[in-house]
């Protein structure tokens, strides 16, 4: 039987799917009985998924600075 | 612009192609850099890096991502000014760093202080709350460096894992010890945060 820390140490690799069968199944069951566990992974899954939306692309800005710095040095070694 | 067509663009010197590989890639670059160096440095950095991608651009084979190799060159050149400056960055696997959640539980291991309820659309809503975007960005500044760039490259940039472990030089089990403990810092952190309102 699994430890609550034990299911929280290896929620992030259920969500990954990099758990082998047996261990996947030993999660589930104690996610079956346990609701703070199960509130845990829910809600970190959550997040994972909620994350990647932080940093999208780069602002016109930084384009910008980028460009510029690059023809000024272009037009340095001509 | 497929990937190949957008290399054979760049080959040509077309800057429209060049420009748009920029916007494109930019954000990835800078996460990669980012635990490697401060905020202004990592900017300098990835300018440089696109400098070298200039002409490395015609030695570039497909057996990598764009997105791969862009960030190694990024990381590259991190690495060499880091040697420059003589910074030795330690590897962040001690225990003094050991994950928030730990001292969560019994020693029996049973949950001491259960997680904190987020309010049911909390999370789709997450990053629309300033104040909380705020709030992850602070502390994902404060994590270590080596957290921060697996991260960054792993859930902010969604890279695969034998990538990020190229690219950072980081066996998979070191880079699965680094993720682990920045994702539990980010939950304790926005668990704080649904639970007091408070950063
Ligand atoms: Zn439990």
């Amino acid at each position: 039987m699994l430890t609550c820390r034990e299911v929280v140490n290896s929620a992030d690799h259920l969500i990954e799917r990099e758990l082998s069968r047996r261990q996947q199944l030993a999660m589930k069951v104690h996610l079956l009985m346990c609701r703070h566990c199960r509130r845990y992974v829910r809600q970190l899954r959550a997040l994972l998924q909620a994350i990647p939306f932080m940093h999208s692309k780069a602002s016109d800005s930084e384009v910008r600075d980028v460009m510029e710095h690059i023809q000024s040095h272009q037009s340095e070694s001509r | 612009m497929s990937q190949a067509a957008l290399v054979d663009a760049m080959r040509a010197g077309d800057e429209a192609a060049f420009s748009q590989a920029v916007r494109c890639y930019t954000p990835s670059m800078l996460a990669a850099v980012w635990g490697l160096c401060d905020p202004a440095t990592a900017e300098d950095v990835v300018q440089e890096s696109w400098l070298r991608v200039i002409e490395a651009i015609h030695g570039f084979e497909a057996r990598a991502t764009l997105k791969t190799w862009l960030c190694s060159i990024a990381v590259n050149e991190a690495r060499q000014r880091l040697r420059k400056s003589r910074r030795e960055i330690p590897m962040d696997l001690d225990s003094a760093s050991a994950s928030p959640m730990e001292e969560r539980f019994t020693s029996g291991g049973a949950w001491l202080v259960p997680p904190t309820a987020w309010a049911e659309h909390a999370v789709e809503s997450l990053l629309e709350r300033d104040s909380l975007q705020q709030c992850l960005e602070k502390h994902i500044a404060a994590l270590s460096e080596d957290q921060r760039s697996v991260l960054a490259l792993r859930d902010i940039q969604q890279m695969p894992v034998e990538d990020i472990c190229n690219i950072l030089q980081l066996s998979h089990s070191n880079l699965r010890v680094l993720l682990h403990r920045a994702r539990h810092r980010i939950f304790a952190m926005v668990d704080h945060f649904m639970e007091t309102g408070e950063c």
